[in-house]
């Protein structure tokens, strides 16, 4: 598998090398990967890692799972008056993420009392919260911010 | 050979551009074929490259620029008729041949098909080129990966991310 090559170039002209591949090239490259390889090249070099993990190219990467949300039995039967959320991390982690599934940063605003799951959908939620007959909705993304490594 | 894309009253004499490569190599070539560069397209429809004058290519060498020339002679017919109604499956399969063999080449020369594709834009080509990558890469290691590309080994502390990146997605080692 090693094809190395035959004839090292500099360590100068190799840098340039690393960093020359422009983003759509490689953008190209990483697209056309299954999951587990494209993992596998954000540690090729910090571009890739900024590459596939930043913002800008998600919608021709595939995501990982970063981990679940979930509502158990009870709280979900009785969501009416507001479930409760877990989350679960299937992976280490040095750092673990900064995920609150209380959603804190929204139940702190004044005019939200309860929150409800109405619907989810490719990783947003669609939440209710409501004061008797007044209804807002809010949309929450139920996708961490990216931690890297 | 390629049909002449237009019929501008020259019976059928295709018309000729210079193109020249970073170290000073001419290269003549069909307009129709070097059209398949957006970047080259719009100069050439202005009428550009044509006599003397030739279309300077700082960023391409000669060794390269011969490779990416052979694709896009090979290719311009069926760029000019909008690749469907009169090829034939065995145009296209030929054409999917000429692709495979094409690739076929000296990791060494691939980084400058890529710079070249992408500087270029010739889209067929860098979707090709980007496929060959992408194959190359599939089933090797980060380190693997790096060698095959030409990249310098990692630093120290470069290893010791790649060595926790591996830890925290074992699943994609697997």
């Amino acid at each position: 598998m090693g094809e190395g090559l035959s004839e090292r170039p500099n360590r100068k002209k190799r840098a340039e090398v690393e960093d020359g591949i422009p983003d759509d090239a490689l953008v190209e490259v990483l697209s056309r990967l299954p999951v587990k390889p494209l993992h596998r090249s954000k540690c090729v070099a910090k571009a890739w890692l900024e590459l596939i993990d930043g913002p800008h190219h998600r919608k021709k990467l595939p995501h990982t799972l970063e981990g679940f949300f979930f509502m158990d039995k009870e709280s979900y039967s009785s969501r009416r008056n507001g479930g409760r959320f877990g989350f679960i991390d299937p992976r280490p982690r040095f750092v673990p993420l900064d995920i609150d599934p209380s959603f804190y940063f929204l139940m702190k605003r004044p005019e939200i009392k309860v929150l409800t799951l109405s619907d989810s959908c490719n990783g947003l939620f669609l939440l209710e919260h409501g004061l008797k007959s007044l209804t807002d909705l809010a949309i929450s993304s139920a996708i961490p911010p990216r931690s890297n490594v | 050979m390629a049909a002449p894309e237009s019929g501008d009253g020259n019976n059928g004499a295709a018309r000729m551009v210079t193109l020249i490569s970073s170290d000073n190599t001419r290269f003549e070539v069909e307009a129709a074929a070097a059209s398949l560069s957006q970047t080259l397209q719009l100069t050439i429809l202005d009428g550009g490259g044509g006599g003397g004058d030739g279309i300077p290519l700082p960023n391409v060498d000669s060794a390269t620029l011969s490779k990416v020339l052979e694709y896009c002679i090979k290719h311009a017919p069926a760029a000019a008729n909008g690749g469907a109604p009169n090829a034939t499956a065995v145009d296209r399969a030929e054409l999917e041949r000429f692709d495979n063999e094409f690739v076929n080449i000296d990791q060494s020369v691939l980084y400058s098909l890529i710079m070249a594709a992408h500087n270029l834009e010739i889209e067929g080509l860098q979707s090709l080129v980007a496929k060959k990558v992408a194959d190359m890469i599939k089933g090797k290691s980060p380190m693997e990966i790096r060698r095959t590309l030409g990249f310098p080994d990692p630093t120290p502390e470069e290893q010791a991310e790649m060595n926790a990146h591996m830890l925290e997605y074992g699943w994609a080692y697997e």
